[in-house]
């Protein structure tokens, strides 16, 4: 048998623990899902070693399709549920997918010419045999896409081994079991769902509670920790910084269940999380990881003398080291197999097996610190966006000479999206930021927007013309917007 | 400032903040695709600086809609 995480789930499915979409109230048992996934499995469109690629909501339908692709041997793509038209069409481009699942009519409408398109629903048995498919385990699994440019996308491949030995260490740093109850509503799209909520839940074979979104929760938040007896729920610094602004009432709701409360995906102000501990009395974790890594510490505030700042101990599948320069360095089983279609980037990122995170960091007592990114990723509300992406697309007018992407503080999204750019010609600030916000609207998901275009005379750069791209984030940081 | 006025200025804020132009008093997050998760954090905080809301436990709902959010700032 191999050895996979959907063959562990699916020969263990139980009849009594259970996924249960909140919203809509539909629930099935473990059991259920095991059975659908194989018949998912079985579907001819469904093929080991090809690329499906999932657009879809939140649902028990997503970890079927999951499932059934991982028992297929296929690698599974998912991507953001609302990713806007224009932007599907550039990442479908480079992922070529040999089937895309989803229920959004807009997306069927316009790939399926070039594609095949189709809904969970119609994805039935070929025949009535189970078998076995045999996966190679160091073959990619899953690709997950994260934004890059046209000419340097980025899609992280991740193979069986990877998969199970991240999610076995997750289970047991994390002291997960089969008597947890998991609540998910981060978008399935990304990576934080599926290595903190839905993969733990498959291994374990524990109750899990899916939303289709904070919004959805909004000021049931806690009586839902509380109605569910939640064990473990992960969140993202936005919604932590929402909870802390609403100071919802708690003192009548039985959170005792809940182990602590995860939160990772963009940096974690101290500050921040302090007044969450202190207003709400729950623990919550400031998780670190990358899509090319999964989690890679465990910050657990139910360690004795524990205390917030620190992104924790490293998880047993991986070693953690700070190299000269500062950077944070991974190495174990949970690094990645390489970038799609781009060898030569991942040379450049794993060198001797030690993963450079780009981040940069420093070790105190056994305890890992993050201080800075070192790249310049800008991480809005939990999602990585590359800056180069929206220049790329700012460029295509033709009266911007110079274009910058930064990142500004954000109280609610940790940062937002602001252009810095240098005009060509006549035309007023106005009229071009208006004409570019236009061309941007046309060919980026709405959370890529700039939030403001400043004009500069000049972009800072270095004797040899290098932007420099840090210095123009501090003097945007400094400019008074509010 | 007159309903109209407010009606003018939560439209405006919703579209701003969404980056799309076909906001109307019907557009909710029912029929607004860009209206997702993050995006409706950054509406409530759009919302708290041009009207100087107070977001808590019980008004945090109210912001689903144009129509609602309406309602929200009118009863202030």
């Amino acid at each position: 048998m191999n050895n996979t995480l959907a063959n562990i789930f699916i020969n263990k499915a139980s009849q009594s623990k259970k996924i249960i979409e909140i919203e809509s109230g539909v629930e099935k048992t473990h059991y259920e899902i095991a059975n659908r996934a194989k018949e998912i499995s079985k579907s001819d469109d469904i093929k080991n070693g090809k690329i499906i690629t999932v657009i879809l909501p939140n649902s028990v339908g997503y970890i079927e399709c999951f499932l059934g692709c991982m028992l297929k041997g296929s690698i599974f793509s998912p991507l953001p549920y609302f990713t806007q038209i224009q932007e599907l069409d550039k990442v479908l481009t480079y992922v070529e997918p040999s089937l895309i699942i989803t229920d959004r009519p807009d997306v069927r409408e316009t790939f399926s010419e070039k594609y095949k398109v189709s809904d969970v629903q119609s994805l039935t048995a070929a025949d009535n045999s189970f078998n076995e498919h045999a996966i190679d385990i160091n073959k990619p699994i899953a690709l997950y896409y994260s934004s890059g440019t046209t000419g340097n996308p980025k899609g992280v491949l991740y193979s069986s081994n990877n998969m199970l030995n991240l999610i076995s260490s997750i289970v047991r740093g994390f002291k997960f079991s089969d008597q947890d109850k998991q609540l998910a509503f981060l978008p399935f799209g990304h990576t934080a769902s599926i290595n903190y909520n839905i993969l733990p839940a498959l291994l374990t074979g524990c109750d899990l509670y899916i939303s289709n979104g904070f919004e959805f929760l909004r000021s049931n938040f806690f009586s839902t920790l509380s109605d569910c007896q939640i064990t473990y729920v992960e969140i993202v610094p936005t919604v932590l910084f929402m909870l802390n602004k609403l100071k919802i009432d708690v003192s009548n709701l039985n959170l005792s269940s809940l182990s602590f409360i995860g939160c990772g995906s963009s940096t974690l102000p101290l500050g921040a999380q302090k007044e969450f501990i202190n207003q709400y009395n729950i623990g919550v974790g400031n998780l670190y990881g990358l899509s090319e890594t999964g989690p890679t510490h465990i910050d657990d505030p139910r360690e004795k003398n524990w205390q917030p700042g620190s992104i924790g101990i490293p998880l047993d599948v991986n070693e953690c080291k700070v190299s000269k320069n500062g950077e944070l360095l991974i190495k174990g089983d949970n690094v990645f197999i390489g970038y799609y279609k781009n060898q030569n980037l991942y040379e450049d990122v794993v060198v001797n097996g030690w993963f450079h995170t780009g981040d940069l960091g420093y070790m105190d007592n056994g305890r890992y610190y993050f201080s800075d990114r070192k790249k310049d990723l800008i991480i809005k509300g939990g999602i990585n966006i590359v800056p180069m992406e929206i220049e790329e697309v700012i460029y295509k007018h033709s009266e911007i000479l110079e274009c910058v992407v930064v990142g500004r503080e954000d109280s609610i999204h940790g940062e937002e999206v602001v252009a810095v750019c240098v005009k060509n010609g006549s035309i007023t600030e106005e009229n071009l930021s208006k004409e570019i916000l236009e061309i941007c609207r046309a060919e980026l998901s709405s959370y890529k927007i700039p939030k403001q275009i400043y004009f500069w005379e000049e972009l800072p750069k270095t004797a040899s013309h290098k932007l420099l791209r840090k210095d123009v984030r501090k003097k945007i940081n400094k400019i008074s917007v509010r | 400032m007159n309903y109209s006025e407010i009606e003018d200025k939560v439209i405006a804020v919703v579209s701003n903040t969404l980056n799309v132009k076909n906001i109307d008093l019907q557009s909710s997050q029912a029929n607004a695709s860009e209206w997702d998760s993050l995006a409706y954090l950054s509406v409530i905080s759009a919302m708290e600086e041009e009207f100087e809301i107070e977001i808590t436990e019980k008004n945090i709902n109210n912001f689903g809609s144009v129509k609602n959010m309406l309602n929200e700032v009118n009863h202030l």
